[in-house]
């Protein structure tokens, strides 16, 4: 599999169907269409939250090989992306959009920039824990929290105190 | 300047860029650095350059160097000085070859609770990336 550093899809137009037969390629299959119908699901979404789910999409098949970065990173794995869309899905409309990356473990990073030291981003993996770090002004904080269905009231009360709204 | 002397608080250092996917496009008049672009996975070091003395050319060589030997093509760099890095509680330490390569070193390890490790390795990052610069190639 080759690198996608340099491709940026935001349609599938670009794909062709590959004649690949057996388990790793039905898996492969599977997984694009599962995108694919994501992202045009996402077509029906509000601006920022549809755009939010295309940069996942277009973060993952960016980072779908390993290597992506030119440092040996790791390939995001599908169930990252799953997990990462799950927290999107779980997540309000009250709150402003993340913007998307890969880090170089292969997880994918979801961070909320309000300007200078005020930042905050939660990293997810293929497993219910994710890892989370933010600075405050001249505070800073980092840790983990168990994500499943909701997004976790510790990752709320930090997104809070981004954006200053009241507990 | 001899690039394997030891590093001072003043010298700059550039983290060369290989994805665009580090580097944040939204506003397409002001990109912004990533913090990912300054994490060491799955090293326990961040490979820089030491690029000072050098123009603009003599940087972006280097870079496209860097990015031709990974099979990559240059998108930018991340400048910052190596008394930045050191405020933070991280280590410039040259590692040649190649010429004006350094490591920066001293990075929670990966070790007991990998997460909980992450977590702090992507708040370095961050603490960096308010520091840096970003230069588009």
């Amino acid at each position: 599999m080759t690198s996608c550093t340099d491709f940026y899809p935001t349609s599938f137009a670009g794909f062709s169907a590959s004649r690949a037969q057996g388990a790793d390629a039905a898996a492969v299959q599977s997984l694009f269409s599962e995108v694919q119908d994501n992202f045009l699901a996402s077509q029906s979404l509000g601006g920022p939250a549809r755009k939010t789910l295309d940069s996942l999409v277009d973060t993952f098949l960016d980072c779908f090989g390993a290597d992506w970065d030119g440092y040996d990173a790791l390939a995001v794995g599908p169930q990252t992306y799953h997990n990462a869309r799950r927290f999107l899905e779980a997540l309000t409309s009250a709150w402003p959009q993340p913007s998307v990356a890969a880090d170089p473990d292969g997880e994918i990073s979801l961070e909320w920039y309000r300007g200078p030291r005020m930042r905050f981003s939660v990293s997810f993996g293929p497993d219910a824990t994710v890892s989370y770090a933010g600075m405050f002004g001249t505070s800073t904080v980092h840790g983990t929290e168990t994500f499943i269905d909701e997004v976790p009231d510790g990752i709320i009360q930090h997104l809070r105190r981004l954006y200053r709204m009241p507990a | 300047m001899t690039p394997a002397h030891p590093v001072v608080s003043s010298e700059p250092l550039a983290r060369f860029i290989l994805t665009r996917s580090h580097i944040n496009w939204e506003d397409s008049e002001r990109p912004r650095l990533r913090p990912e672009a300054f994490m060491p996975h799955p090293r326990i070091e961040l490979s820089v350059f030491r690029i000072e003395g050098l123009d603009q050319n003599g940087v972006r060589e280097i870079g496209v160097d860097v990015a031709t030997q990974r099979g990559k093509t240059l998108v930018g760099r991340g400048e910052v000085t190596a008394g930045s890095i050191q405020s933070i509680g991280l280590r410039v330490e040259p590692k040649e070859p190649p010429p004006r390569h350094a490591d920066i070193v001293g990075w929670p390890t990966l070790s007991g609770t990998p997460k909980e490790d992450k977590s702090r390795q992507k708040l370095i990052a961050q603490q960096i990336v308010e520091r840096a610069r970003l230069v588009i190639a």
